[in-house]
């Protein structure tokens, strides 16, 4: 029973993480139609950002808002630059051109970092917290605690701003959304700013957990997928959903099948859903047209 | 591509003449790489030339695919890791010639492409892209776990004893008369198929998938054909490949990267066209090959660097890729001199 609590929270505490980094990916997908390859990429950069930050002497979990602003403007930067341009190009010159960004970012840390590994290690990082007879890292507590307030605040921001209110328009119409006086092209700088900014931050938080290199990007990109194939292209809960279903699904698999098995699990798992569900749990509504045609 | 299948519609004379003239100038192209393969001596320009006429085989097998289907297959590493494996595999377990294992390891992939292709070619863009990662990926992961077959993270090693009927030489040359041969195979292919029934509804398909259902293109059956065809192509690039480095692991053979590289070189060529991806893999090849001669090999990462940034000003600015330069220059030159016919 214990072993089953443990794993349990445990799968919580890194779903939580994972519906963070996923939300980036729902909102721009949600938003502007476009799946991010290079979306691990602006984990790994979060991941470095935080690193150098923490070897200035910054605490890795204070350096994380100042890490989130920084992935926002960088968002801004690069859907102005490159992304503007393909909204309406074909899907495969979305995919080429955000592909073409993230072996761009994977060859960039390359050559100024090196493939070496870079460890955030914190005074207190190797410290656990006991409730009764569970054992769980304080790094993963916290990560999955500031994941769930940044998921939070996104939700806010969406809701109960302007600029959200019209992000979520833009969303559901865009023509619409231009008619009634939206301005789409601020909407979409904004929106991938964010979802940028949601990457770079549970970059952040997951540093002080695991190392970063410059591939590191494809797992968490991958990763993300899962998670957003899981709780449907777009949806915002459907992300939150998703992470926790793939936490869980990733720590039970690794304890009772192996540790390799967590990967194989939760790919079938993708390849399943995609075939009997392309919209998701909880799917965008018109996503699944794009997703599959019936 | 729609405008150029309309033209030689309109024209059937300036057809046959121009059919003629591209079978006169690919025996040339053919004769002229044969000879250069088997003439060469310089160890290093022998190992530079296989390495692009692999790069152009699997570059030019993906096309058929991603460009002339306008489908976004980000897996093929799967298929040239499963044409590797299969041989080793099948040498090494049962002595069977990697000759027969390369064509057992090209039935595979096709096979397993017309099943993946099955289930999956109704998924659109991304979506299908997605699939196709996640796809390979659980390839790799099975194949880096299955460590009494595969030898695990490990690999399996090839020992080189020159014996032709082993598909093992005791010189390079004979490894890159199979590679020219591998990399004919494909754009001959290639520029049949986009001559005849199946490129013109893979066009359709890429063009309007919706529209060319409902004139009556069977969308599934052609993709079907296309993907098989493709991955059959990449498994005999992987048998190739092994055979030549002699050893093989999960991240030489399966790794994303593969994948994104075939995409890259054809892209960066011209997609959609015959001989587009092989200008992709010449440029790509050399370029790489340049730099690394140039800077060391701890800033190879620059090659990459540089070739992404192709790709993006490629796909943003120019999606004829480096053909469509070309042909864009040629049109420029003829219609400033006036000189020749107007327009080809």
């Amino acid at each position: 029973m214990d072993i089953f609590l443990q794993l349990l929270l445990s799968g919580l505490l890194l779903g939580g993480v994972y519906g963070l980094l996923s939300l980036g990916l729902t909102l721009v997908f949600g938003v502007t139609r476009i799946v991010n390859f290079a979306h691990g990429e602006f984990v790994m950069l979060g991941m470095y950002l935080t690193y150098f930050l923490w070897q200035l002497g910054f605490d890795p979990y204070l350096a994380a808002p100042v890490v989130f602003f920084a992935c926002f403007a960088v968002g801004v930067v690069t859907q102005h630059l490159l992304l503007r341009k393909t909204l309406t190009m074909p899907h495969l010159v979305q995919v080429f051109v955000t592909l073409g960004i993230s072996v761009v970012m994977q060859a960039g840390a390359q050559l100024l970092f090196t493939s070496n590994f870079y460890f955030v290690r914190p005074s207190y990082g190797n410290a656990m917290v006991e409730i009764g007879n569970i054992r769980l890292p304080l790094t993963t507590i916290i990560a999955a605690v500031l994941a769930l307030i940044g998921t939070a605040l996104v939700h806010l921001f969406l809701k109960k701003t302007h600029t959200g209110a019209a992000i979520r328009a833009t969303a559901q119409d865009p023509y619409a959304a231009n008619v009634v006086g939206i301005e789409i092209k601020t909407v979409y700088a904004v929106t991938f700013g964010v979802g940028i900014g949601c990457a770079g931050l549970a970059g952040a938080l997951l540093a002080p957990i695991y190392p970063v290199y410059p591939t590191v990007g494809l797992a968490y990109s991958l990763i993300s997928f899962v998670v957003v194939v899981l709780g449907g292209l777009g949806s915002l809960p459907g992300a939150l959903i998703g992470g926790l279903v793939v936490g869980l699904l990733e720590t039970f698999s690794a304890y009772y099948i192996s540790p390799e098995a967590k990967e194989a699990t939760y790919f079938t798992i993708f390849i399943i859903v995609l075939l009997l569900r392309p919209a998701g749990l909880l799917g965008l509504r018109g996503s699944e047209t794009m997703g599959a045609n019936h | 591509m729609n405008t150029n299948t309309i033209s030689t519609r309109i024209q059937p004379s300036l057809q046959a003449a121009s059919l003629g003239r591209t079978v006169t100038l690919w025996v040339i192209i053919v004769g002229a790489l044969y000879i250069t393969a088997s003439r060469l001596t310089d160890e290093h320009l022998v190992d530079l030339m296989f390495q692009i006429m692999l790069a152009a085989s699997l570059a030019g097998a993906w096309n058929i695919v991603g460009g002339f289907g306008g489908q976004i297959a980000l897996g093929h590493a799967a298929f040239f890791g499963i044409g590797a494996y299969t041989s080793t595999i099948l040498f090494q377990h049962y002595h069977l010639t990697p000759w027969i294992g390369m064509l057992a390891g090209a039935l595979f992939a096709a096979l397993l492409a017309t099943l993946i292709g099955a289930v999956t070619l109704r998924l659109r863009g991304p979506f299908f892209a997605m699939t196709t990662v996640a796809f390979t990926e659980l390839v790799r992961i099975i194949v880096k776990n299955w460590d009494s077959l595969t030898g695990g993270t490990r690999g399996l090693w090839i020992p080189w004893e020159p014996n032709p009927w082993n598909f093992s030489f005791s010189d390079r040359n004979s490894y890159l008369l199979v590679a020219v041969t591998l990399a004919v195979l494909v754009f001959s292919t290639t520029a049949i198929m986009a001559k005849t029934k199946l490129g013109f509804l893979l066009n359709a398909l890429r063009e309007d998938a919706d529209a060319a259902r409902s004139v009556g293109v069977k969308a599934t059956r052609a993709r079907l054909i296309s993907f098989a065809i493709s991955a059959a192509f990449v498994a005999l690039g992987g048998t190739l490949y092994a055979q030549y480095s002699l050893s093989i692991d999960p991240t030489s053979v399966l790794s994303f990267d593969i994948s994104i590289q075939m995409a890259l070189m054809s892209a960066v060529g011209g997609l959609g066209t015959v001989i587009g991806p092989a200008l992709g893999a010449i440029a790509a090849v050399t370029s790489s090959s340049l730099l690394r001669g140039w800077f060391g090999g701890e800033l190879g990462a620059l090659h990459l660097l540089l070739y992404g940034v192709l790709f993006i000003l490629v796909m943003l600015y120019a999606r004829g890729g480096l053909l469509g330069m070309a042909i864009n220059v040629k049109k420029r030159l003829t219609r400033r001199f006036g000189q020749g016919q107007s327009d080809v």
